[in-house]
């Protein structure tokens, strides 16, 4: 015998868990460890039969109450609500529990993982809510046996249906969800918007470049934006965001950008880009350099091929670029040399230099290009994140000193050179590379990706790409396992933001109202015919099984008529060729077991009463015995 | 709580402009929804068949038995309470084509003729939000017979009494052994008791009582009372303390009459007759 109590309390810590749980990396110590304890309590004192009074727990309630009340402010509202609603669904789990006290419990635990909802949008929350969905509804039944009879005890058999039934109703519950979720109306900007902000994070995409601030970067792995393309080649792949042409002090900054005319981009390949970037802070949009046009987001442009949001992408979002992978930007009337030329507040006696030995006169600004590779190369200069130059004059120490250092000592140090050799010079900010993930057709930039090239102006042609960082000794990128790995795990979390996240009804008709428009001009080619009756091939299959199954449908009253009759014909086809009733069958033929078979069957048929279990294997055995007779 | 829940969170879930929690709210829908379907289902499909007792007195507290099936095919019924006139019993789990009986104690306020009343069926499966109700025919109708009410018994002799008086049974051939006494001639050849006057010089012969006891008209106009309701109340003690003593009755109503018999099939038939009097 299975205990209602029993199961119901088992239920109610499980519930309980799969509240707590998701919510626990985000809560107060206090709360973090309350909970655990008042679970393990409350299960001791279940144990012992024996809990705590009311009249301790209200007043402990209070008191909780109060101390996280007392540091709220607006900032914090999350964070304070969290908090209570953890300790809160502990002090339950310390009491002895009522049928309302279980519901109580039940309530908690859901709003919890929906405050979680708040912090983290992983794909993992569904997981949370699929299983406490399941372990609610039967919890939900079973407390109902319980308000029906607290002692109540069922079989095993019992139990089983009633966890079957139960189990079915989340599942059932699965095509109205979708429904509903798709349905239910959104706002379009949040009422509360506090209550998003703990959901963002930075990219680790900078605004300025200073290097030497720190000796080491820690390469954070996470995502800072997906873009839906084909692949393009690894060398190509630079993610265009800001543009750097000026200095505060010795940090390279935007400056209110020149007036000067971009007409258009060299020779290369044209990439759509479908671009979902994770919440951040920053307007500027992300895209392969160089990007020539960007729909599906308010915008800007400015001539340098920089674009900027009007609002920055706190919320989940997508929009559209068309790239073309090339490596000049060409200007139309010249540009404001002079602003391009400006130099740091400090620049070294090499640097400078050096700077005087590329500023020969008689030379392009395609041999002074080449001549500061052949400086980078020559002086050995290798990649590295950590050990990097600190100090005054850290861009000094990279170049003759340490040797190595990030892009951005190289960026920095190389337009500096190229300022002074007299070649305008700036600054681009983005991403370098990026992991294309087969399974969903997209490339995943990672924080760790950051990076900043040059951009050198070469007359008669225009702003030309460089990236000193390739000068570099062992600046390259590997593939393993993990990171296959990696990517898969990345496919699911993109989908599930691609999906759910990012889910907006506005855009959903928009796509219906453009799927309509299209329908309507609509041919079918001949691959999607065939395609169709294979798909077509594959529906009868389970279309056929479930005929099959309704076809049983039948009672078994019918079925076993039917096999009676199938047998009698073959035994007596001559009576049993022209339709008659199964009393004028029994007149006819002058058979016992026949006949016996047609009182039995009628005594029940006539009487309006199903047949019995004993009936109806003595049926089935005049039916075996007549097949018998006949072969 | 639950729908102030969903409303809470739905709230939430506009103002935050959080899928997830639209996720979860969705969820909670989709899960209301299904519930009050099955809710709905697990009571449907269900049929009643209610036996009542051969006896059914006005005002008296009565047993009757009921038994539920659940005709659906696959899906079982569960937490399953049937009222019958306000009187409830319980089903823990009904299995399709299983049937389950149970008992409930009913009283009837008059006599007459009653067609069954309609069975209430309610559930609060699958989550205790609320209890469905379906009222479902019961076929059938039964008499309720007049309450007895107690009145003293004439004495055999015809004389009535407080009661007191002890009743002597006739002599008869078929009845219980009475006495022995010797035979004085007369008496008849199988009433000697053989096996005794083999041990005696005389004869001895076995006086049996007789089963058959003089037959008796209840004349329903004659009956003492002080309305028609306890003439009748009177009328139907008489018919079950006599019949029960082995003595035919039989009873005159003001536009038929029954002749006496004393088997229990013409005491229901006498009650019957006395459940509808004076409603045609």
């Amino acid at each position: 015998m299975v205990r209602i109590k029993l199961i119901l309390t088992v239920l109610a810590v499980c519930v309980a868990l799969i509240g707590y749980l998701p919510l626990q990396p985000y809560l107060d110590p206090f709360a973090r460890f309350f909970f655990p304890a008042a679970l393990a309590f409350g299960l001791y004192q279940q144990r012992q039969g024996r809990f705590l009074p009311g009249r301790l727990l209200t007043p402990l309630a209070i008191l909780i109450f109060l101390y996280f009340a007392s540091g709220f402010s607006q900032e914090n509202m999350l964070q304070v609500t969290a908090d209570l609603l953890v300790s809160f669904l502990a002090i339950r789990m310390l009491g002895e529990k009522s049928g309302r006290n279980y519901l109580q419990v039940f309530a908690l635990s859901l709003f919890c993982l929906a405050a979680s909802s708040l912090y983290d949008l992983s794909a993992l929350f569904l997981v949370y809510l699929v299983v406490l969905l399941l372990v609610l509804a039967v919890s939900l039944v079973i407390l109902t046996f319980h308000s029906h009879d607290p002692e109540l005890a069922l079989t095993r058999g019992e139990f089983q249906k009633v966890l079957t039934v139960s189990g079915l109703m989340p599942v059932a519950a699965v095509p109205i969800l979708l429904f509903l979720f798709v349905l239910l109306p959104r706002t379009q900007y949040p009422l509360w918007d506090f209550l998003n902000h703990a959901g963002v994070a930075s990219t680790g995409f900078s605004e300025t470049v200073s290097p030497g601030g720190a000796s080491s970067v820690t390469e954070v792995k996470s995502a800072v934006f997906r873009a839906i393309c084909d692949k393009v080649p690894e060398s190509k792949l630079y993610w265009r965001g800001i543009v750097l042409n000026g200095f505060k002090d010795n940090a390279w900054v935007r400056l209110p950008e020149p007036p000067e005319t971009s007409v258009g981009l060299g020779q290369g390949a044209s990439v759509h880009q479908e671009i979902y970037p994770e919440p951040n802070r920053t307007p500027y949009l992300l895209a392969l350099n160089i990007p020539r046009q960007v729909t599906g987001v308010r915008h800007a442009d400015s001539p340098d091929v920089v674009f900027k949001a009007r609002n920055p992408l706190e919320k989940r979002s997508k929009y559209e670029v068309l790239s073309t992978l090339s490596d000049t930007i060409r200007v139309k009337g010249g540009i404001e040399r002079d602003f391009y030329l400006r130099l740091p507040l400090t620049v070294s006696a090499r640097l400078r230099a050096e700077g005087r030995q590329l500023a020969r006169p008689g030379l392009s600004a395609a041999q002074k290009l080449a001549l500061l590779e052949g400086f980078f190369r020559a002086q050995r200069l290798s990649y590295a994140t950590s050990g990097l130059p600190v100090g005054s004059d850290p861009l000094d120490d990279f170049l003759f000193g340490k040797k190595k250092g990030n892009c951005e000592f190289f960026a920095s140090s190389s337009a500096t050179l190229l300022r002074l050799a007299g070649v305008p010079a700036r600054l681009v900010g983005g991403y370098r590379g990026g992991t294309y993930n087969d399974l969903g057709g997209y490339y995943l930039v990672t924080e760790d990706m950051a990076h900043v090239w040059v951009e050198a102006f070469v007359e008669g042609k225009g702003w030309q790409t460089l990236d000193p960082s390739a000068w570099s000794v062992g600046f390259s990128r590997q593939d393993g396992v993990a990171q296959k790995l990696r990517m898969y795990l990345d496919a699911v979390d993109f989908y599930w933001n691609k999906a759910v996240i990012n889910y907006d009804l506005e855009k959903q008709i928009a796509l219906v109202r453009g799927v309509g428009g299209k329908a309507r001009q609509f041919h079918l080619p001949a691959w999607s015919l065939r395609r169709l009756m294979t798909l077509s091939l594959w529906l009868l299959l389970p279309c056929a099984l479930l005929a099959v199954l309704l076809g049983r449908t039948e009672t078994r009253e019918a079925r076993l008529l039917k096999s009676f009759l199938r047998v009698a014909a073959r035994r007596f086809p001559a009576v049993c060729q022209e339709p008659c009733g199964l009393y004028e069958m029994a007149e006819r033929i002058d058979d016992p077991h026949l006949q016996e078979f047609v009182a039995i069957y009628g005594a029940a048929l006539y009487g309006d009463r199903r047949l019995g279990a004993a009936e109806l294997a003595k049926l089935k055995e005049i039916i075996r015995i007549l097949g018998q007779h006949q072969s | 709580m639950y729908v102030a829940s969903t409303l809470l969170l739905g709230v939430a879930a506009v103002n935050t402009g959080n899928n997830l929690l639209f996720l979860v709210v969705s969820s909670m829908l989709g899960f209301m929804a299904v519930s009050g379907l099955l809710g709905w289902l697990n009571i449907r499909g269900l049929s009643v068949v209610v036996r009542f007792p051969d006896e059914v007195y006005a005002g008296l507290q009565t047993l009757v038995s009921i038994r539920v099936e659940n005709r659906k095919k696959y899906l079982p019924s569960f937490l399953i309470t049937a009222s019958l006139a306000g009187s409830p019993t319980s089903f823990l789990l009904l299995d399709p084509g299983q049937p389950e009986t149970g008992s409930l104690l009913l009283a009837f306020p008059a006599r007459g003729m009653h067609q069954a009343p309609l069975a209430l069926i309610s559930s609060p499966f699958p989550v205790n939000f609320f209890v469905r109700y379906i009222r479902i025919p019961v076929p059938g109708s039964f008499a309720v017979f007049p309450a007895p009410r107690p009145v003293p018994l004439p004495a055999p002799g015809g004389k009535p009494d407080a009661g007191a008086a002890k009743s002597y049974p006739d002599p008869g051939f078929d009845g219980e052994l009475a006495k022995i006494s010797d035979y004085r001639g007369g008496e008849s050849l199988k009433l000697i008791h053989w096996r005794l006057s083999a041990k005696h010089e005389d004869f001895k012969v076995k006086h049996m009582t007789a089963t058959a006891m003089d037959p008796v008209v209840l004349e329903l106009d004659r009956i003492p009372g002080r309305d028609l309701e306890e003439r009748l109340g009177y009328c139907a003690f008489l018919i079950n303390r006599l019949v029960r003593g082995g003595r035919p009755v039989g009873l005159k109503l003001a536009r038929r009459t029954v002749a006496p018999a004393a088997t229990r099939l013409h005491r229901l038939k006498l009650l019957g007759e006395l459940a509808v009097y004076g409603q045609d």
